[in-house]
């Protein structure tokens, strides 16, 4: 055999097949996110400054509401939020279990706490809102009701991971109680949604009903996109941590080390 | 011991033969040894009779208030019960290693999951479903609904079982798995307990309550047919 | 009855959550990335004494 034909052509790999690829080197994912994460906060910050801006002090008062209304821009972005970091958790999760990433499994687990975190804010706010609305702190309609059960699959999930030793092992369960919580998901918002109305008569809508001003939207979007941000460099961040946890021994990050360039 | 090992021998040796014979010989060993401590079967049924006492006990026994909340009352009890008894299904047979054998028989493990939870409810949930009436009575429940009450809980206390399986497998290999559980699956149990008393609350007050008991009845054909394989997953990982 | 105490205890209590939640993970770091460092100076002397 001659040493030209020894020699294969090498088939050219599509550039999105090697971004995938890369992305399950630690140094490399490493080094990406860290580039990431100042842009991503950035954008957080200066989104999240205008949104507030936009709807803490320009959009006019709700003349059935009064000023209570601005709560929304922070209650409604955390409940969306709270949900597709719910959503994002069991997908990534979904391929963690299938696939063996480990990458999907420390970025499953990493968007736990951030999820609960944007629960919390979606129950607090939600109950500080009631107050002045229905004069009553805490009160179980549709939408808290279900927010409270979803912190407790959070927190279901956290615990889980917390409570095996084995990293890789302790991924894999809590991201199976993740999947199993998110087909549970909607049964529990429509039985909760539906006891809801059995139980109060009529529903009542947090935000009254009414078709809601430009004005008013439009912080409420940008609210819902710097969130968003917000959830990409915590979870960036996160992950790059717990990466570095697990691979205290390995090479790639020791080398980095003494390079002094984590 | 001696004789478990033989029980698992006999499941063992079933393994050229079809699947159900090894279903069978695996349920039947379940309930033998769990016929084998008596006691212990007891021991939900007693927690379930507190409770339900304690109940009249820290809110009065106005006979009113008692029929109002004795559907949320007894389902809620039984959720209790049921959660404090999961986690004696696979903990035994994990500890002395017979878990790990019935994995490497050879055998499906969703199979092995869907025995062992029917055994579970044969011992903790049917006796559930045949106090009711004892409960219905204590908590003043308006006779009308009693039958309903009923099956509410024959139908939903297998539901429990299933998805409470799940649970089990995920923290079986923990030490405190059992106070663990019970967070992971009470979200899981939120449109169980919802549904089920809302068909009592509707038989007590005359209206329809078909379809309710049709939707337990599609809860309980989709869990059974679902949450052995997601069981059977969690018992893999855990075993990893 | 003011609205005003709400809002503020509201986007108060956001702020304090978020922040906490971005700083968490940054003592995290910064012990793993102590520790890589002590396992690289306890190597660090053996390495003199081989050559």
């Amino acid at each position: 055999m001659n040493v030209n034909t020894a020699v294969q052509q090498k088939p050219r790999k599509n550039a999105l097949v090697m971004f995938i690829h890369k992305m399950g080197s630690p140094a490399w994912f490493y080094g990406f996110a860290g580039k990431l994460i100042p842009w991503l906060w950035a954008l957080f910050g200066a989104l999240a400054v205008w949104g507030l801006y936009l709807g803490l002090f320009k959009a006019p008062p709700d003349y059935l509401q009064g000023e209570s209304f601005r709560i929304m821009y922070l209650h409604v972005p955390a409940a969306w939020m709270s949900m597709l970091i719910y959503a994002a958790m069991a997908v990534m999760g979904f391929i963690a279990l299938v696939w063996r990433i480990r990458i999907m499994e420390i970025m499953a687990m990493s968007s736990a706490p951030i999820g609960a975190a944007f629960t919390l804010i979606a129950l607090a706010s939600g109950s500080l809102w009631g107050r002045p609305t229905w004069g009553t702190y805490w009160v179980w309609d549709a939408r808290l009701t279900s927010e409270l059960v979803l912190l407790f699959l959070y927190l279901g999930v956290i615990g889980l991971h917390n409570a095996i030793d084995e990293p890789r092992k302790a991924a894999r369960a809590a991201c199976l109680l993740a999947l199993v919580g998110l087909v549970n998901l909607p049964i529990i918002h429509y039985s909760v949604k539906w006891w809801n109305t059995l139980h109060q008569g009529s529903s009542i809508s947090i935000t009254g009903g009414s078709s809601i001003d430009p004005s008013m939207l439009w912080p409420l979007l940008i609210m819902a996109v710097a969130t968003k941000f917000y959830y990409a460099a915590n979870l960036l961040t996160r992950s790059r941590v717990k990466l570095l946890q697990q691979d205290l021994r390995k090479s790639w990050a020791r080398e980095m080390i003494r390079e002094n360039r984590a | 011991m001696n004789t478990q090992v033989v029980q698992i021998a006999q499941v063992t040796q079933v393994a050229q033969g079809s699947l159900s014979k090894a279903f069978f010989a695996l349920l039947r060993r379940d309930l033998l040894l769990a016929f084998r401590r008596r006691t212990e079967l007891l021991f939900p049924v007693i927690f379930l009779l507190v409770i339900i006492s304690l109940f009249p006990l820290g809110i009065g026994p106005s006979p009113e208030l008692l029929a109002r909340i004795a559907p949320g009352v007894i389902w809620i009890a039984a959720l209790l019960a049921t959660v404090i008894s999961l986690d004696g299904l696979f903990r035994s047979d994990f500890e002395d290693g017979s878990l790990e054998q019935f994995v490497i028989s050879g055998h499906p493990l969703t199979l092995i999951s869907l025995a062992k939870i029917v055994a579970h409810w044969l011992v903790a949930g049917l006796p559930l479903v045949l106090l009711s009436p004892l409960l219905a009575v204590w908590m003043n429940l308006p006779l009308e609904s009693l039958g309903v009450m009923v099956l509410t809980l024959a139908l939903g206390t297998p539901i429990l079982s299933l998805i409470g399986s799940i649970g089990v497998g995920l923290t079986i290999s923990l030490k405190r798995g059992g106070q663990l559980l019970s967070l992971l699956v009470f979200p899981l149990y939120v449109p169980i307990l919802i549904i089920a008393t809302a068909a009592v609350m509707a038989a007590s007050d005359g209206l329809p309550y078909t379809a309710f008991l049709g939707l337990l009845t599609a809860g309980l054909i989709t869990s059974l047919t679902l949450a052995p394989f997601a069981a059977a997953a969690a018992l893999k990982i855990s075993l990893s | 009855m003011s609205h005003a105490p709400f809002i503020w205890a509201s986007y108060a209590i956001g702020a304090v959550v978020l922040l906490w939640c971005a700083l968490a993970p940054l003592a995290k770091k910064r012990r793993a990335i102590r520790d890589i460092r002590k396992l690289n100076q306890l190597e660090e002397p053996s390495r003199d004494s081989n050559t």
